[in-house]
């Protein structure tokens, strides 16, 4: 046991005068205060007592592991995020006339919404499709409803992200089959997919096949995806549906990175190299309202998953 | 319209089916009067009862059983115990989840029942609905117990023939059930047996069996190894449900237990009859107050004043 | 003689997001009611069939999809052939307030928009059971 810094004596004195005086005539509205995940917030934070060698291996700089700081060394400074706004509703043709609009305002990127059939492997015929057509997203029934959708659309020059998990594999053959139509080598394509299955068990609900076979669906894209289109986000590994289903900031991350860590385990069981695909792996969290807590999270999220890649799983490149 | 209701189950409609075993479940007045005019359609249906730990896949085992039984074109009915709450008396049951397939087939009827306080993993209503199921000519009858433990026995009185499921990886679960549930089960099933453990548990329960007293008539309770998920060793348990079954009717074992089945019935509603009299007895015009009185002011003597009133009970009782 | 009232929750159509209609039967229990929960992905023959089967009192759906205005009435218009005259049906989720009063026309008599405190369903169940006990 030390002497006590200056910093808590003065503490220790601010208590004793300062707060006691305030909290005799004003009690606080609580007698504890949390955020939203129930982590208690204290009254006042003191500079954190680390060492520069701690703070070195936890924290470090922007752009280097462990990556606490952000993944570029400059982040929005230097180049800013893809824009896009989920989009897609009714047919392919009303959904490409959005997709133009969007894009017409300045968009990066774009974002697609599929309707639930087609989330969940539907035609729109099929007798369980009533109601749902159309709705909360674009119906794609076949390749001709794809060439639409991008009809008009050079698919060298944007990049596509696809809010589709279980039949990911059909829709992003049919996306290199409409490239391939307008003449675009697949290995320009730029883009993601959801792809994860295991958050909709959890979560979301747009499963169609059992984890087992789900999973190899996915690693065969994780395969296919890193010698054909090399490009291509594989995977967006998803806590914000967890999160929005009602956990906590701390179990929105681990059930996460437990979602991720199985990936890549069944990837490396069926002889993948964990450096040929793991840079591909991009992750989706919820940006929820406590402003610190949600600071924290993408700090220890990121942190935790670079350890684990390089701890657990020995890999050696970075993410592109 | 009890006539109507009789009429309705007795041609297998379930509305009425499912009416009658609300009015069992509610103790409406009518319901002996129902009882006893389905009396006479009874004793056709073979009554089994599945029983195991929270989370051995009872009702998923039971959906595959099911499956079994349809392609025989057995009619079967469910009755998938829940526990109410102590506190606020409601319940949510939802047993039914795992046998969605089963829904809209005619041949299948399912009910959700709230345990209501009565212990011993099933409801008061459990017995006299299996006589309303049994009537509407459903050749199985299966009751899912509660699943939680020791206390879990009473399902044998009321089933031709218990199922205990277990599975492994519970630790040292079977040791703490060996007391009390597995002296019940007559059939043994090895769930989720695609786990590592599986046989380890096997030669376990051979162990307590082999510990375990001469049964009735010396019959070996069989072992069976299923996987509900990957639907492996069904047929199996199916086929060796109905050979047990056939053999406890040649052994005379079947007759012996539902005779048994009756005398206990018999006893219980007769001791309840009595009790809800005496009850009733001693709550009206505050009788028991001044008895108490009588005997702090020692104005009387405890058995002299019990024995009286007795002799009270039992007059009016006959009066009635 | 001890009535119980019973509801059947569930959600008709494709939508996955179930956390509303957990919620509702989580807090249907607490209220002392009896709760079936079927989940998602249900089509309203299964739902019919179920509310038959378990002789509920209420049938609870939930959707947030957009799929409502077909599939809830459809729910009322099976119970009503099945001669489930008695059950009555009512339903929460993302409804645009303009679809409301065509679904009250249809027979759904209660819709519960996102916000709605729980006791507002508890008393919506308590108002109308009187009508159910039989």
């Amino acid at each position: 046991m030390g002497k006590k810094s200056l910093i808590e004596q003065q503490k220790a004195k601010w208590e004793g005068t300062t707060l006691k005086k305030v909290l005799e005539r004003f009690p606080e509205q609580k007698e504890s205060f949390s955020t939203s995940s129930w982590l208690p917030v204290e009254r006042l934070y003191l500079p954190r007592q680390m060492s520069e060698e701690e703070y070195l291996e936890h924290i470090g700089f922007p752009g280097e592991y462990p990556f606490t700081r952000g993944v570029q060394p400059t982040m929005y400074r230097g180049r800013f995020w893809t824009m896009r706004q989920y989009a897609g509703f009714g047919t392919a043709e009303e959904s490409n006339q959005r997709y133009k609009y969007l894009l017409s305002q300045g968009q990066t990127g774009l974002s697609v919404a599929f309707d639930l059939p087609t989330q969940i492997g539907y035609d729109s015929d099929d007798p369980r499709s009533v109601g749902e057509v159309g709705k909360v997203g674009v119906a794609i029934d076949s390749l001709e409803d794809m060439e639409i959708l991008f009809r008009g659309i050079p698919l060298d020059k944007v990049s596509t992200s696809m809010t589709i998990n279980a039949p990911a594999a059909v829709l992003l053959a049919f996306y290199i089959a409409v490239a391939q139509k307008q003449g675009v080598a697949k290995e320009q394509l730029r883009g993601t997919i959801q792809n994860d299955i295991l958050k909709e068990y959890i979560a979301r609900g747009t499963y169609i096949f059992p984890p087992k076979p789900s999973l190899r669906l996915i690693t065969n894209i994780f395969e296919y995806c890193s010698k054909e289109i090399p490009r291509w986000n594989t995977i967006s590994i998803s806590g914000y549906h967890i999160r929005e289903a009602g956990s906590t900031a701390v179990q929105e991350v681990a059930f996460t990175l437990a979602d991720g860590i199985e990936y890549v385990k069944a990837a490396i069981k069926v002889g993948l190299d964990v450096d040929q695909f793991a840079g591909r792996l991009s992750f989706f969290f919820n940006a929820h309202n406590d402003l610190f807590e949600e600071i924290a999270k993408f700090r220890a999220a990121r942190r935790i998953w670079a350890k684990i890649m390089k701890e657990k799983f020995q890999a050696k490149k970075r993410s592109p | 319209m009890i006539g109507k209701l009789v009429n309705g189950i007795i041609h297998g409609e379930t509305r009425s089916i499912a009416r009658a075993i609300s009015w069992i479940e509610n103790d409406v007045p009518q319901k002996e009067e129902l009882i006893d005019a389905l009396f006479e359609h009874t004793g056709r249906a073979q009554v089994i009862g599945i029983t195991g730990p929270p989370g051995s896949g009872k009702s998923s085992l039971l959906d595959r059983i099911i499956e079994q039984e349809r392609k025989r074109d057995k009619k079967i009915a469910v009755l998938a115990i829940d526990p109410s709450s102590p506190f606020t008396g409601g319940a949510i049951l939802g047993d039914r989840l795992r046998m969605q397939k089963h829904t809209v087939d005619a041949g299948v009827f399912i009910r959700s029942m709230a345990s209501r306080g009565h212990l011993g993993g099933v409801a008061g209503a459990t017995s006299d609905s299996v006589k309303v199921l049994d009537a509407a000519g459903f050749d199985l009858i299966v009751i899912e117990t509660i699943g939680v433990g020791q206390t879990e026995i009473e399902v044998m009185n009321i089933a031709d023939l218990v199922m205990l499921v277990l599975v492994p990886g519970l630790g040292d679960e079977i040791q703490a059930l060996k007391a009390g549930v597995m002296e019940i089960g007559d059939i043994f099933v090895v769930n989720k047996a695609d786990k590592e453990e599986a046989n380890r548990l096997k030669a376990e329960i051979e162990y307590v069996l082999h510990l375990k007293s001469e049964d009735e008539k010396g019959v070996k309770s069989p072992i069976f190894m299923t996987s509900a998920t990957e639907n492996t060793g069904i047929e199996e348990l199916v086929n060796g449900l109905h050979e047990y079954m056939q053999r406890m009717g040649e052994n005379g074992t079947l007759r012996e237990r539902r005779r048994r089945r009756v005398t206990l019935e018999l006893k219980k509603i007769i001791t309840a009859k009595i009790e809800a009299h005496v009850h009733k007895f001693l709550e009206t015009g505050n009788n028991l107050d001044v008895w108490i009185d009588q005997i702090l002011r020692k104005k009387t003597s405890p058995y002299k004043l019990i024995n009286e009133k007795v002799i009270q009970i039992l007059k009016e009782l006959k009066e009635k | 003689m001890s009535r119980k009232i019973r509801i059947l929750i569930s959600k008709p159509g494709l939508d996955g997001h179930d956390r509303g209609a957990k919620y509702i039967a989580r807090a249907l229990k607490d209220a002392g009611y009896e709760v079936i929960y079927m989940g998602i992905r249900q089509s309203p023959e299964a739902i019919v069939k179920t509310a038959i089967q378990e002789d509920v009192d209420f049938v609870g759906l939930s959707l947030l999809s957009g799929a409502h205005n077909e599939l809830f009435p459809e729910v009322v218009r099976l119970l009503r052939e099945q001669g489930a005259n008695d059950v009555i049906v009512f339903g929460g989720g993302v409804i645009p307030q303009e679809d409301i009063s065509f679904l009250k026309e249809q027979g759904i008599e209660a819709i519960f928009t996102p916000g709605t405190p729980i006791q507002k369903v508890i008393e919506f169940i308590e108002t109308n059971k009187e009508r159910v006990l039989h």
